[in-house]
């Protein structure tokens, strides 16, 4: 796993590098401490990363533009700031967690572990998904998705309206971050339940779901309860 | 008012004194009664010379015309002069009511016979310094002397040469009950009338004095204070009609004192509006007048048209003032321009005699008008006081929170756990640095300015705490400063906590050099910074501390001071300019 941590003070900065290494361990390949937003941007846009340790504040300078931006790639994005009083805009745009300073190896160990479990959601909704398009950062309104497909490593995210737009992020990364209406339905499929027009059973234990758009989407044999569940509520 | 009840009776007065020509004829058709018109005069050197002496057929009487610039005639003679007159009674079984003589204004010792007899005085002929102050003498004529025909009226007149001062002498012949019961009604009322507006005007000094004292000493007040008490005292001494009555005054040396608390009151009142209107160029100027004017003063009494002059200058003044200080829309000029107006039109009525009074009148009416505003200025000043009051408390709290926002102290514990865990005697130390800030902090948060030395104690300990944070060596070096001057509290604190967060990415020393210059009427700060922030404008306009830094500087410099930030080689500086006042 490659882990980068942004963080201009060089104490907090070893700190994280310290625990970091002490709860992955092995699983760990790859350690970067940038101080500036600068570098980290660059950074992070040329080169493979699993994991982002973001500071808010770096150098008095707002990290929030940083922050949009990350969201949009592959990797999960992990908040550390005193700005506590941010952390719930933070989720708003897709972090995976907030860790507020100062902090311990516990709650460091509990960051980490939302990126083993795929299936939490947030305590926090996500209002936006950023997506990169030739070079620019586009804003989606989570409410404004029907679904989600996954595409290989990437997932194509398709809005109320029709349109569609790739995203850097696998189907998995995304369903954490999604708010609980997002139900993955399919291991290709993540679905915003609120546009489920119909669910039919095509017999011989296959169903589909209607969305508002006249999409119809197949649904895991295994995700069934879990759907009706959602549905009945 | 009360004054309005005076009109008609001083009218009923009026018309019923007509005048008589030649040998006053006094008969049935009297009513009340009948005024003098004209009276010969004699003027004689000795001063022991008799009544029984005086030929009344002699051709060096003069006649002179009683009322109106009688007083001029009487008192421009020096020494001993007769007056003189012949009246005839007829039918005089129809004067069931005794006759009674009655001089106003003939302000020097008299004595007055009835066909040769004595029947009255006033003060002592020859002795200058024993002068009787009354006003109207009333002399009864003896019953026995009542009988028809004619009857000499003669009164010996002593001038000890004070003799600056116009009358209007007048001599009335009528019935006793009349001059009495009107006149008594006439002086008791217009003696209590005195009385109320001289209680009323020492109540407004008191008040005034009260204001001085109890609202920092501002000045307006005690010039106020002043001028309503000199009006008081004035109004004590005055008589009762303005300038004609002056001899009687004058005769006590009571105008003396009188013109020391018109000069008094009229000084006061320009101090007053002066202050009040807070001149800055014009100051000088107009203060060199103030003290000019008792120099007019003293020359006035030997000359009535000097006395007008100044009567007019310092009338006309504080109108040039408040004009002047409405051009420059200062506060609450119109209001006193309205009352200064209204109080001269009332000082005008009774300079023309349409007023009796008047003059006190309308110092009273501009009193009340200053009165409420004045009110209406300590509401005003309470209201910022409070505000003032809350303000400075805001910034107290700022500049605590300034010290230890949330941000501050959860990025500092961060470090500081760091350091526990892996080097406890460096923990030590930053918990020895953030101690000191905070302990230097509680020491002046509750103080508007402090010394520089202070604050730079408070930068200092900032910077060790930064120094541990950021891994970056920090210096702070000052160049002519003396360390007492004086400041507000988490001035440069903020600039250099400005400096440390946004400064320095990739620097691993920074400097930070503070320098005072003292220019003419001018001390001037500057604070300068190696930092590589470039973009400076943005940083100081984008935290809130730029804002804390102005209301400060504002709090404590009102007006006076100056804030620049710029970017410069190799850095950037922060500029504060603060002027003498």
């Amino acid at each position: 796993m490659i882990v980068v941590i942004v963080e201009d003070e060089p104490l907090v900065a070893n700190r994280i590098e310290r625990l970091i290494k002490a709860i992955l361990k092995e699983k760990l390949t790859k350690i970067i401490v940038k101080n500036s937003l600068q570098e980290a941007m660059h950074y992070l846009f040329e080169y493979p990363i699993d994991l982002l340790l973001l500071d808010l504040n770096l150098h008095g300078k707002d990290g929030f533009e940083l922050l949009k931006h990350a969201v949009s790639g592959s990797f999960h994005t992990i908040i550390i700031s005193a700005h506590i009083d941010r952390a719930i805009e933070a989720f708003e745009y897709g972090v995976l967690d907030f860790v507020g300073k100062p902090f311990t190896k516990e709650r460091m160990k509990k960051a980490l572990l939302r990126l083993e479990n795929v299936e939490a959601k947030n305590t926090y909704p996500t209002k936006y998904i950023a997506v990169r398009k030739s070079g620019k950062l586009l804003l989606l309104e989570v409410e404004k998705i029907n679904y989600i497909k996954g595409a290989g490593i990437y997932s194509e995210i398709i809005l109320k309206d029709g349109r569609s737009e790739l995203h850097d992020k696998s189907l998995n990364k995304l369903n954490v971050i999604l708010p609980s209406n997002f139900v993955r339905t399919h291991k290709s499929y993540i679905v915003n339940m609120q546009c489920v027009k119909n669910f039919s059973s095509l017999g011989g234990s296959k169903y589909t779901l209607e969305l508002s758009g006249n999409e119809i989407l197949p649904v895991s044999r295994i995700k069934y309860q879990e759907i009706k569940k959602h549905l009945t509520r | 008012m009360r004054i309005l009840k005076y009109l008609p009776f001083l009218l009923c007065i009026y018309t019923s004194i007509y005048a008589q020509e030649g040998i006053l004829k006094i008969d049935r058709s009297l009513k009340t009664s009948i005024r003098l018109k004209e009276i010969k005069i004699l003027k004689t050197e000795s001063l022991k010379m008799d009544h029984l002496d005086i030929d009344i057929n002699s051709k060096e009487w003069d006649v002179i015309q009683l009322g109106e610039n009688a007083g001029e005639s009487i008192n421009s003679i020096d020494g001993i002069f007769w007056l003189f007159t012949e009246i005839h009674l007829s039918d005089l079984k129809r004067f069931e009511k005794k006759l009674t003589i009655k001089l106003i204004n003939i302000g020097l010792a008299n004595e007055i016979f009835w066909d040769n007899k004595m029947i009255g005085k006033k003060g002592s002929i020859g002795k200058y310094d024993e002068i009787d102050t009354q006003r109207i003498q009333i002399v009864d004529i003896p019953f026995d002397y009542e009988s028809p025909g004619y009857h000499r009226l003669l009164i010996k007149v002593f001038n000890d040469k004070r003799k600056n001062f116009s009358l209007t002498s007048e001599i009335v012949i009528g019935f006793h009950e009349f001059f009495n019961e009107r006149e008594l009604e006439r002086q008791i009322e217009k003696r209590y009338m005195r009385i109320f507006f001289m209680a009323v005007l020492f109540a407004a000094a008191l008040y005034n004095l009260v204001l001085f004292f109890g609202f920092g000493r501002n000045t307006v007040y005690l010039f106020f204070s002043l001028y309503c008490l000199a009006h008081s005292r004035k109004t004590y001494f005055m008589p009762f009609k303005m300038f004609e009555n002056f001899g009687e005054a004058f005769i006590s040396g009571n105008i003396y004192i009188i013109f020391l608390m018109y000069l008094l009151a009229n000084i006061s009142l320009l101090a007053y509006l002066i202050i009040k209107f807070s001149f800055h160029k014009t100051h000088k100027v107009i203060s060199t007048l103030i003290l000019l004017l008792p120099a007019i003063a003293l020359i006035a009494p030997e000359n009535l048209h000097l006395e007008l002059v100044h009567y007019v200058i310092i009338k006309i003044l504080p109108f040039i003032i408040v004009l002047y200080a409405l051009y420059r829309k200062k506060e609450h000029s119109l209001f006193i321009l309205v009352g200064l107006a209204l109080a001269s039109i009332l000082t005008v009525l009774d300079i023309v005699g349409q007023l009796w009074n008047g003059d006190t009148l309308g110092v009273l009416f501009f009193v009340i008008c200053i009165s409420i505003l004045s009110s209406k200025e300590i509401a005003t000043q309470n209201r910022k006081h409070r505000e003032a009051v809350l303000r400075t408390a805001r910034l107290e709290n700022e500049l605590l929170k300034r010290n230890i926002q949330p941000h501050f102290i959860l990025n500092t514990l961060t470090s500081l756990q760091e350091l526990v865990e892996q080097s406890p005697k460096k923990a030590t130390k930053l918990i020895q640095a953030l101690a000191e800030e905070f302990q230097l902090f509680s020491k002046v948060s509750g103080e508007k300015l402090i010394s520089i030395s202070d604050e730079l104690k408070i930068c200092n300990a900032h910077l060790r705490i930064m120094e541990f944070r950021k891994d970056t060596k920090y210096v702070l070096s000052t160049q002519g400063i003396k360390g007492t001057e004086k400041i507000p509290p988490g001035i440069f604190h903020t600039l250099i906590e400005n400096g440390t967060t946004h400064g320095y990415a990739s620097k691993k020393n920074g400097q930070f050099i503070l320098t005072k210059e003292s220019r003419k009427r001018l001390t001037r700060y500057i604070l300068f910074n190696d930092s590589e922030n470039e973009d400076i404008q943005e940083v100081m306009k984008k935290g809130t501390g730029l804002k804390y830094i102005e209301t400060r500087l504002e709090e404590s410099f009102p007006g006076l001071w100056k804030l620049t930030a710029q970017r410069v080689d190799n850095g950037w500086k922060v500029v504060i300019d603060i002027y003498e006042n």
